[in-house]
């Protein structure tokens, strides 16, 4: 089978800065992936090496089995891959039923649909005609997700998604997640908190100056080996 | 009285035209296109060369077409590649596009001036409250009402619509959406060239065709845009409006200041809303 | 804190390094002297008349890149502040009876003080729309001037009525190309000199950090208007002085300086010889005329290749002359370094 993402020794530039040192996965369909790391490690890194925002200068980065030269931002998703990006990204002059029609620009057919993302999340149903940037952080983050989903994608990619929201979300995020995962999505989840990690991934990969400097799967993981890696 | 209340509302009917395509491009690439008044004299002189042909209606699509394809061209080649440079240098390389076109114009069509004829069952005056008024005045305000109109649904109805909005404002978002920006880049430019070409066709009845016709009316479609607040459609608008009265009166009334007037008015604007009429404030 | 450090606010430099530039400096200045006061003698007639033309529109082009390089601004303009301090000396000269000397102080303190009010407000406004707001006032100036009848002759212009000497210099030989020359070498000079040290001024490097980042700058607890409103008046009085001494040395004031096109030749002029030093803009001008005076077989189709020519610089080396002779002065330094190591 292909992996949905699959990096090989990339090394990754913003201009002449060399920022991914030789980075390696592989994410297989279905998969629920954790990408861990303090701030500035270069995780954000890795997902705009697969927009063509940060550059890939040596290695190849594959999505479905395609390597990417000079990807363009819409690249990925019309690959099937579809990502939550840090800081959320709602575009404001949009309703937020305008944002989520937006998610369904690389036209895949599957589960989601306005109606079924709707029904996930009823706040975005009550408020649709609203602008999106009228949302509170954790709302504007379940019109994220609802985005990224309206594309049915193969793989999600979520950048730090608990960033700066209250527990109880983050508990939400973590059950549509399990969601997504069972429809058959893959997840790649990069996050600093490590009680999402933990429910919403089966492995992980952790992140230091550019390189993934140690993995591992869920079972019999030591968490406070992992504090270690990432406590600022 | 009345012809002037109409002469301002065709004058401000072309600036609508002119200065949604600026407004456009603008909100796209967010780069103020300074080869638009040449494009505007390019779509006259094509919608001249092929009205013989296809007559002047096609002529008038002629025109639409053929600025959209320059368009196209323009972001393919120009602002696309040039996306991450600092905008003064695009705004120069649009300067040079004007300059180039302008005397592009000059090499094909020469520099003695030519008129273009109404289409024919719209050649006549018409009666206006008891005044008679040349008919073909009133098709170009209703021309520019209408693709005032029809650019308003194509971006509020339909899914392309949707993507050119989203773009234009964050466009790095609206891509990793997966719509194909580039794509959009280029039919939004396209379309915005295009209505310059439009306008150009369109006033060419209403003057003389020389390969400085643009020049006027382009600077008053960017005092236009810089009175409406730059990114807005609503804003120019209503600038236009009030600047096509403003000249149509001043030409009657204060035929000497004419010129000084959108100065004037755009000032007064600055000065209370530095950002424009529906700009934000800034704090 | 970091950011007060960052912000490129001035540095006392190795007093070794800063002395050699200074002799750097000196060793250019006599060296621009001496061929000033030579040029006369070495170079026909016709490449004196044009360069010294070249000079003063090169005032007009330093004003626009004195702008740019200290707000980031294109202006589309400028030819208004040119054109206008000889429209102001001129028409105070002619009618006011004021002694010349008196009627050039009062026509460029009025030029600039207008130049104040119009910074004033169109400083208010995001930068973006300033090349069109520049832009749109030329032209409202210029109709200004065009349709305007009476003493200055509308379309056509007016002679200006000079006395016999001005500031003690014989009016005769100040529109003689040769002493104009000079004149205009050694002014030019002394200006790219002033605008050189203001650079280095606390106000210059505070208008670089300004172009630079605002937001910061501001955050920082600086003014971010009035600087700007300053650049802004000092690029409209170089424009005048050219503006002025075009109208001395011609004794003839029309519209045609006004018009916009003489603002964007301006702007390629200093586009072509790069902002990021002062004296890229006047290199730009002497560029401009003297291959506009030998290129005469285009005929009236100048726009053409201009426009191409501006595209390709832009595209392909955005800093210009300034840009080029940087480039080739740290080849040769890095190719001396290697020689000597
Ligand atoms: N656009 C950019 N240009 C230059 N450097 C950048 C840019 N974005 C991020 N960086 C740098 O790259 C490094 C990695 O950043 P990032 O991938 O965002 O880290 P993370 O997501 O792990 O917090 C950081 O040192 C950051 O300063
Ligand atoms: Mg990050």
């Amino acid at each position: 089978m292909t992996a949905c993402i699959r990096f090989d020794d990339v090394h990754a530039y913003y201009g002449g800065a060399h920022i991914l040192h030789g980075v390696s996965f592989a994410i297989e369909p279905g998969e629920r992936v954790a990408l861990i790391g303090r701030n500035g490690v270069g995780k954000t890194t890795v997902v705009n090496s697969l927009l063509g925002i940060a550059r890939i200068g040596s290695g190849v980065a594959r999505i479905a089995g395609r390597a990417l030269k000079n990807p363009r931002t819409f690249t990925a998703a019309q690959l099937g891959i579809a990502i939550v990006p840090q800081g959320r990204m709602i575009v404001p002059n949009l309703t937020i039923e305008e944002n989520l029609i937006l998610g369904a620009a690389p036209g895949r057919k599957g589960y989601w649909t306005l109606e079924t993302i709707l029904a996930l999340f009823p706040i975005l149903k009550e408020r649709a005609r609203s602008p999106g940037t009228a949302l509170s952080g954790g709302q504007q983050q379940m019109l994220a997700l609802g985005r990224a989903l309206m594309g049915n994608p193969t793989c999600l990619v979520l950048d730090e998604p608990s960033e700066g929201l209250a527990p109880v979300i983050v508990d939400d995020v973590a059950d549509i997640a399990a969601k997504v995962a069972a429809q058959g999505t893959a997840i790649l989840l990069i996050e600093q908190n490590l009680s999402l990690v933990r429910r919403a991934a089966d492995r992980f990969g952790v992140m230091a100056k550019g390189r993934i400097v140690s993995e591992g799967s869920m079972a019999g993981l030591d968490i406070a080996a992992l504090h270690a890696h990432i406590a600022i | 009285m009345i012809i002037q209340l109409l002469n301002g509302l065709v004058y401000g009917g072309l600036l609508v035209i002119l200065s949604s395509g600026l407004v456009l491009i603008f909100g796209l690439r967010q780069v103020v296109n300074f080869a638009h008044g040449a494009f505007y004299t390019l779509g006259a002189y094509v919608a001249l060369s092929v009205s013989a042909f296809v007559g002047f209606w096609g002529a008038l699509a002629a025109a639409f077409v053929a600025l959209s394809v320059v368009g196209i061209a323009l972001d393919r080649f120009c602002f696309r590649p040039l996306q991450n440079r600092p905008h003064a240098v695009v705004l120069i390389i649009t300067f040079g596009l004007f300059l180039i076109v302008t005397d592009l114009v000059q090499l094909v069509w020469g520099r003695e001036s030519y008129s273009l004829l109404p289409p024919p069952d719209f050649t006549g005056p018409v009666d206006v409250f008891g005044t008679p008024y040349p008919v073909y005045r009133l098709v170009v305000l209703a021309l520019a009402v209408v693709a005032a109109v029809a650019l308003q649904a194509w971006l509020r109805l339909t899914r392309i619509g949707l993507h050119a909005r989203a773009a234009a404002t964050d466009i790095v978002a609206t891509g990793i959406q997966g719509v194909n920006t580039d794509r959009v880049g280029a039919l939004v430019v396209g379309v915005g060239c295009g209505l310059a070409g439009l306008a150009g066709a369109a006033a060419a009845p209403l003057l003389a065709l020389t390969p400085s016709m643009g020049d006027a009316i382009i600077i008053d479609s960017f005092v236009v845009m810089v009175i409406g607040g730059l990114g807005s459609f609503g804003g120019s608008i209503v600038a236009a409006a009030l600047l096509g009265q403003i000249q149509a009166f001043g030409a009657v009334y204060m035929p000497s200041l004419t010129t000084l007037l959108p100065f004037v008015l755009m000032a007064a604007v600055l000065v209370i809303r530095p950002t424009g009429l529906a700009g934000a404030r800034i704090s | 804190m970091v950011l007060e450090s960052s912000l490129p606010l001035p540095t006392r430099q190795a007093s070794d390094s800063s002395r050699s530039r200074a002799a750097r400096w000196l060793v250019w200045s006599v060296l621009a002297v001496v061929v000033t006061v030579l040029a006369p003698t070495l170079c026909s007639a016709r490449v004196i008349a044009v360069s010294s033309q070249a000079l003063m529109f090169g005032f007009l082009a330093m004003g626009t890149g004195f702008i740019h390089k200290h707000s980031g601004l294109l202006s589309f303009g400028h030819a208004v502040w040119f054109g206008l301090a000889g429209y102001s000396v001129g028409i105070l000269a002619t009618f006011s009876g004021l002694p010349i000397e008196l009627a050039i102080a009062i026509g460029l303190v009025l030029v600039v003080a207008l130049a104040a009010l119009v910074a004033m407000v169109i400083m208010r406004s995001p930068g973006i729309a300033f090349s069109m707001l520049t832009l749109a006032i030329n032209v409202a100036v210029f109709e200004l001037f065009n349709r305007m009848r009476g003493a200055t002759g509308g379309a056509d212009g007016f002679s200006i009525a000079l006395p016999e000497t001005i500031f003690g210099v014989p009016t005769t030989s100040l529109q003689s190309p040769q002493t104009m020359f000079v004149i205009m070498g050694i002014t030019t000079i002394v200006t790219v000199g002033a605008l050189t040290l203001f650079e280095r001024s606390h106000l210059g490097q505070l208008t670089l950090a300004i172009r630079e980042n605002p937001e910061r700058a501001r955050f920082i607890g600086y003014d971010i208007y009035w600087p700007r409103v300053i650049v802004f008046v000092i690029s409209a009085a170089l424009a005048a002085i050219g503006g002025l001494l075009f109208t001395l040395y011609t004794g003839f004031v029309s519209p045609e300086v006004l018009g916009f096109m003489t603002s964007g030749q301006a702007m390629i002029m200093a586009m072509v010889g790069g902002t990021a030093a002062a004296w890229g803009p006047v290199a730009g001008a002497l560029m401009f005329f003297l291959v506009r005076d030998r290129v005469t077989f285009l005929g009236d189709h100048w726009m053409l290749p201009l426009g191409s020519a501006l595209i390709v610089v832009m595209a392909v080396w955005p800093t210009g002359l300034v840009g080029a002779a940087d480039f080739v002065s740290r080849r040769i330094r890095g190719a001396a370094r290697r020689l000597h190591g």
